[in-house]
């Protein structure tokens, strides 16, 4: 090895003790600090900027789940010259004040690669820096995952594999590699998405709907799902959201799949027409209204609406047009969908979800079929 | 389930379409506790979308100005603050019945307003009556929701329930008179007896650490532990309330409910599923095998007695004899010491010690399960004098969490022992700010899940060992109560009932 190749490695032991001699001095006779860890939590950044972002969410995230977070980012190449590889590590921590007045510390350690140093050494310092006896999750931040080759080593060791397809600049190709992990026999990672996750709530919301006797009848007669989604259209027409409340609806109410046509027919082989409508607002993260038309066996429709009272606003509000009847609007408030709150769902969700796999899998096969036979998107 | 897409949400159960009835709808529960939690389960989208909420009381008050009362209450003591917009669409689905308790004219005319809501907002003819009165008024109510058909549900519906605030009598003869009124409008599977004590986070999570971890049950029994302490200690005196008091008493206030759920939960063998039916039955269990007080000879396991004046919270405060409402010659107590058996296999020879009161130092709720001392002490030179039992303390409020005592050596070359305690707190491991008792309680009456709430023969067998202790108190004669300072943790003969054991309150 060539001394300019060198790789400067962190050393384990120091920033074990870095940490210890923090917990040793932030506690004082009159301020006993907690020091929690239920969980390993390694975050994969995309850049400098990104790391800022991550921090942040960890800093938020720590408040419900306190633990250790690894955090992986990549230097920006020198201007001039090679950049020699090696990993820098940073100690930090993240305090809040718990309820009963006691101050509760989470620790952050942040590991800045540099050169190649990402794919070889990261995967082998973050194993020795791993709390033992608690689960360990990767929160993969990057927009590609399945071809980046820090993705296996560092899934290797993680019971949970959680994604953001909605961040994705192909979000349909993270479910379609997602989907095909899941199915892997040799994948043991469970696989996760922020984008499902921040479904929870609508898919709430649509369950709701569908509670009372004459709408549950009215499930295996659904003729058209209308999405509305905001933000720009992707490459491929569609965003995760709506791909995975398809995927829902379609697993969950036994639908199936023409793949030549990329259309979904319910049990009875009746067509359920999907209709992906642009919504006013910005964020593709968020749907904006789900309209689903149902008929009854004697023809008569029905229309479930879930919408925002305005684009972008977290207020839902259901109503049910129907002849005949005329059931009150529901509202429901829906929390705020940033990335902290969603990260805590997903880590206080079991390891492998059947229904997210199964929506995963539907949503995953509509678009790849859909992609072949073109949309139906207005 | 009924409904596919509820399958992998976070709360899978669906609140089938309803109306919540609540008698007494003008009363503190009501504004604290009731409509709060109501609007607080459906902002977290777990009440129906086809629901409505009837007050029924004695005022006539026009419904606008109902409204107005339950906003009021709502913005007051909601965990979360109210949202103009969610608020204006409940609006609506609120509606207020004037009519006295006994009216049967008045029943008549709930029923046709129900049968209206029902056809206008699609609530399905299901009912879920709440009996937020005083305990008097519960017969009445009953007897007359049972005259007019309104145990029934309505056109097209599956349930009419009825949930029963406590107390559930006052001993066992008025328990069960209660109980037989009750039992001829309305079966058992569809009558929800309240203690909101089983709506905490941390009485539930009892049963989760008891048989979801496999290495304390084995120590769970006469075996390995000495003894068992439950506190319900409270820092707050009367409040005003020295009439209701003066016939009530901690024994009836605290123990007969409060205390021996956590006595039960703490006690009971596994159930063998979680089905509401499973773990009650398990639960009655523990209270039929409950040694009966020698009432002969009741002052033996018993300590009864009243706070003097003292301070708290930096304050000086009054006896409980000069508060308003209380007999200047009262022998109501308020603090009460138990030492009682459970005659089973598990916990033959175990003592359980229960203690509660008012005007203690702090408030707080707490099972210790302190475990027998090594067979051998091996630690010589001294250092055994440190060696303390280990003892696992469950605290229910505040601060909720567990911990561990047991002895660890200090560094040095010497061998001194001293105990360490290992500690988990829900706050510091669990950020999320838990439901209200009373969200988690109603929500599952509306779900028709009965395993947090108390069975007939629960509350039967509870009071069946309450009389035997007044009947006891009674004999011994009415002598008055021994005092203790308000803001101290008893009175000396509640430290004498341990020390005759060789053992001790917990400095809490």
């Amino acid at each position: 090895m060539q001394p300019e190749e060198q790789i400067r490695l962190p050393d384990v032991a120091d920033i074990d003790k870095q940490l210890t001699r923090f917990w040793r001095e932030a506690s004082t006779d009159d301020r006993a600090v907690v020091r929690a860890c239920t969980h390993n939590l390694i975050v994969v950044c995309e850049d400098d900027d990104d790391l800022a972002d991550a921090t942040h969410s960890i800093a938020l995230l720590s408040e419900q789940h306190p633990g250790r977070a690894l955090v992986v980012s990549t230097v920006d190449p020198e201007p001039e010259g090679e950049t020699s590889p090696g990993l820098d590590a940073f100690v930090s921590t993240h305090c809040h004040r718990a309820a009963e007045g006691r101050l509760v510390c989470s620790e952050q350690v942040t590991l800045k690669a540099r050169g190649d140093a990402s794919a070889v050494l990261v995967p082998e310092t973050v194993l020795q820096l791993l709390e033992g006896d608690c689960p360990v999750y990767t929160w993969w931040r990057r927009s590609r995952f399945a071809a980046d080759p820090l993705w296996a080593r560092i899934a290797k060791v993680a019971g949970r594999c959680i994604v953001n397809s909605s961040t994705a600049d192909d979000p349909l190709q993270v479910l379609e590699d997602l989907a095909a992990l899941a199915t892997h026999d040799a994948w043991h990672c469970a696989p996760g998405d922020l984008a499902w996750v921040r479904l929870e709530a609508w898919r709430q919301v649509i369950a709701q709907e569908f509670d009372p006797e004459f709408a549950l009848a009215l499930l295996d007669g659904i003729t058209e799902v209308a999405i509305e989604v905001g933000g720009p259209a992707t490459k491929r027409g569609t965003t995760a959201a709506a791909a995975y409340l398809v995927g829902w609806l379609a697993s969950r109410l036994g639908w199936s799949l023409d793949d030549a046509r990329g259309v979904w027919r319910r049990p009875d082989g009746g067509e359920v027409v999907i209709r992906l409508e642009a919504a006013a607002v910005a964020n593709a993260r968020l749907v904006n209204a789900v309209k689903i038309t149902a008929s009854s066996t004697s023809g008569r429709e029905t229309l479930f609406v879930a919408e925002r009272t305005a684009p972008g606003e977290d207020v839902i509000r259901l109503r049910v047009e129907a002849e005949g009847t005329c059931p009150l609007p529901y509202t429901v408030k829906i929390e705020r969908q940033e990335d902290a709150p969603l990260l805590s769902g997903e880590l206080a969700r079991g390891s492998r979800d059947p229904v997210f796999l199964a929506s995963l899998d539907a949503a995953a096969r509509w678009a790849t079929a859909r992609e072949g036979s073109g949309g139906d998107e207005k | 389930m009924r409904n596919p897409l509820r399958a992998g949400l976070t709360d899978g159960r669906a609140v089938e379409p309803g109306i919540v009835v609540i008698f007494g709808a003008s009363g503190d529960l009501t504004q604290r506790k009731l409509v709060p939690a109501l609007y607080n389960l459906g902002l977290d989208r777990l009440m129906s979308g086809s629901g409505a909420m009837v007050g029924v009381a004695r005022r006539d008050i026009p419904q606008e100005a109902f409204a107005e009362q339950l906003r009021e209450g709502i913005e007051k003591h909601s965990r979360r603050p109210l949202d103009p917009e969610v608020w204006q669409e409940a609006i609506p689905r609120i509606s207020y019945v004037p009519t006295t308790f006994d009216d049967l004219d008045g029943y008549r005319r709930l029923g046709e307003h129900l049968d209206d809501i029902d056809r206008r907002l699609g609530t399905e003819g299901n009912r879920l009556y709440y009996l937020a009165t005083p305990p008097s008024a519960f017969p009445v109510i009953i007897d007359r929701l049972g005259k007019s058909g309104l145990n029934r549900p309505g056109k097209g519906g599956r349930w009419a329930r009825v949930v029963v605030e406590k107390p559930v009598g006052h001993d066992l003869e008025s328990a069960r008179e209660l109980n037989e009124v009750v039992n001829r409008v309305f079966e058992e599977k569809d009558v929800f007896r309240i203690d909101h004590y089983l709506g905490k986070e941390t009485v539930q999570n009892l049963l989760v650490f008891r048989f979801a971890n496999a290495i304390f049950e084995p120590l769970w029994n006469h075996k390995y532990v000495d003894h068992v302490q439950i506190t319900v200690a409270e820092s707050i005196g009367v409040e005003g309330r020295g009439g209701y008091y003066e016939e009530s008493g901690t024994t009836r206030d605290m123990v007969q409910n409060h205390i021996f759920q956590l006595l039960c939960l703490t006690a009971m063998e596994p159930p063998f599923s979680l089905a509401a039916d499973a773990i009650r039955d398990e639960k009655v269990k523990v209270l039929h095998a409950l040694r009966p007080v020698d009432t002969t000879r009741v002052d033996e396991a018993t300590v009864r007695a009243q706070y003097g004046p003292g301070v708290t919270g930096g304050k000086p405060v009054p006896g409980y004899k000069e508060e308003p409402g209380v007999a200047p010659d009262s022998t109501t107590e308020t603090y009460v010491a138990l030492r009682l058996f459970i005659d089973n296999w598990r916990w033959a020879g175990v003592p359980f010690y229960l203690r509660s009161g008012k005007r203690l130092p702090k408030r707080v709720t707490e099972i210790a399960l302190q475990f027998r001392d090594v067979p051998h002490r091996l630690f010589h030179g001294g250092s055994d004098d440190r060696l303390v039992a280990n003892t696992l303390a469950m605290r229910i409020q505040p601060d909720e969490g567990i911990t561990l005592k047991f002895d660890s050596k200090v560094p040095g070359p010497n061998p001194k022992i001293q105990p360490v305690t290992m500690e988990f707190r829900y706050g510091t491991s669990f950020g999320q700010q838990p439901p209200e008792a009373y969200e988690r309680l109603l929500l599952d009456a509306l779900l028709g899940d009965a395993t947090l709430f108390i069975r007939r023969d629960e509350v039967e067998a509870s009071w069946r060992y309450i009389d035997r202790l007044f009947e006891g108190w009674s004999a011994a004669g009415g002598e008055p109560l021994p005092g203790f300072a308000a803001g101290t943790w008893g009175p000396s003969e509640a430290d004498a009932l341990l020390d005759r054991d060789g053992r001790a309150w917990r400095r809490l």
